[in-house]
């Protein structure tokens, strides 16, 4: 018990342990190397866009003689999976004192995973 | 004096140098090292005061904010702030309120069921507890996953569990915090630093506390400031009893074995 005690005495620091870790200590050498790597993707974004519109234009010449099929839609969420928000155009649904968030064909449930709420894919009730 | 000897002398010359820089650097190593494990008795005496002080009191309620240092993926410094208050009445009730970054919530304990409340989406999720803070608190974090707010500062016998493998206490200076005169404190344990702030005159309230991951170069910190301390002596029942709003639903908590 008293483990336990001592485990939980210290929860702040466990969720300090949680946190992403991924930054250098030299901030002034950071500023000026962030600076100089944002330039570099800029330019590089716009020669990459340049001959993208390129292929892009000679895509388009070829899918003038054979039109692509259509893309398949994407599966939906398998059953347990966790959002941490709800898509666009969701109803809510009461079925035997449950309230479900129907959005197209997936069903969710609202919960709290520790503190944070969430939303639960739950097969179609019934 | 012939070249050999000259040569010779030179070199011992050169040789003693090099063997006095060595014992100079190994001295200020030595010294370095000597002072880096001290646990001063005044900062450990201190944080006793203050920690028997909050410990001792039946009822109590207090202000909170909360500072949450993080990493964006990209690298940069984002920094989340909530804002709340907690009510105490021990043994076994408990109500604290967080609204801020991400969260708006309301925890209760009433000493029989545990239940956690988010009024901006009108849902709950109650579950029974028997016992006081200890058992509360275990349940809530092992089981649950939850963390309740301030608990670090709230368990009956605090000052053992916080001392627990501290290898370094120091007094750093006095400052003030949200206008209270306070005694900074710093202990290390492994892999977290901890600084309270500890009033200097009047009830000894802890004010600030930051407890900082030291075991990644990042050293990133959550930050609680403490105001509006007050010692009460009547806080009712319905304030730690959760009553469902009109129209609020009840869910579930997740947990590793399922809800």
């Amino acid at each position: 018990m008293k483990w336990k005690l001592e485990a939980a005495g210290i929860g702040v620091a466990l969720v300090l342990t949680l946190l992403p870790a991924c930054v250098e200590a030299q901030y002034g050498g950071v500023v000026r190397r962030t600076t100089r790597r944002r330039t570099a993707v800029v330019v590089g974004t716009s020669v990459h866009a340049a001959d993208e519109a390129a292929a892009a234009k000679e895509q388009a010449e070829t899918q003038k003689q054979t039109p692509p099929p259509p893309a398949a839609p994407p599966p939906p969420p398998a059953v347990g999976s966790v959002v941490s928000s709800l898509p666009s155009g969701c109803t809510e649904k009461q079925v035997s004192g449950t309230v479900y968030h129907q959005c197209g064909q997936t069903w969710y449930r609202a919960a709290f995973e520790g503190n944070q709420l969430v939303y639960v894919t739950t097969a179609p009730p019934g | 004096m012939n070249p050999r000897n000259l040569a010779t002398s030179a070199a011992r010359r050169a040789l003693y140098a090099l063997a006095l820089c060595a014992v100079a650097t190994t001295a200020l190593r030595a010294q370095g090292t000597a002072q880096a494990p001290t646990v001063d008795p005044v900062a450990v005496q201190l944080l006793r005061v203050a920690t028997d002080y909050v410990g001792s009191l039946e009822q109590f309620s207090a202000e909170a904010r909360n500072h949450r240092e993080d990493l964006l993926p990209s690298g940069q410094r984002v920094d989340y702030y909530k804002g709340g208050q907690f009510s105490v009445r021990r043994p076994n009730k408990y109500f604290g309120q967080r609204l801020g970054s991400g969260v708006d919530q309301e925890l209760y304990f009433d000493g029989r069921t545990l239940t956690l409340f988010d009024p901006s989406q009108s849902v709950y999720a109650s579950r029974t507890v028997s016992g006081g803070f200890p058992q509360m608190f275990t349940f809530a974090f092992d089981s649950l996953g939850l963390y309740v707010p301030m608990t670090d500062l709230l368990w009956p016998d605090a000052f053992p569990l916080l001392m627990k493998n501290v290898t370094y206490a120091a007094v750093i200076d006095r400052e003030v915090i949200s206008g209270v005169r306070c005694t900074h404190l710093l202990f290390s344990r492994p892999d977290v630093d901890f600084q309270i702030w500890v009033a200097d005159s009047g009830p000894p309230f802890p004010y600030q506390y930051i407890v900082t991951d030291n075991g990644t170069a990042e050293r990133l910190s959550i930050v609680t400031t403490i105001t509006s301390w007050k010692v009460e002596s009547a806080l009712a029942d319905r304030i730690f009893t959760f009553v469902p709003p009109k129209g609020a639903t009840a869910i579930t908590f997740l947990t590793p074995l399922g809800d």
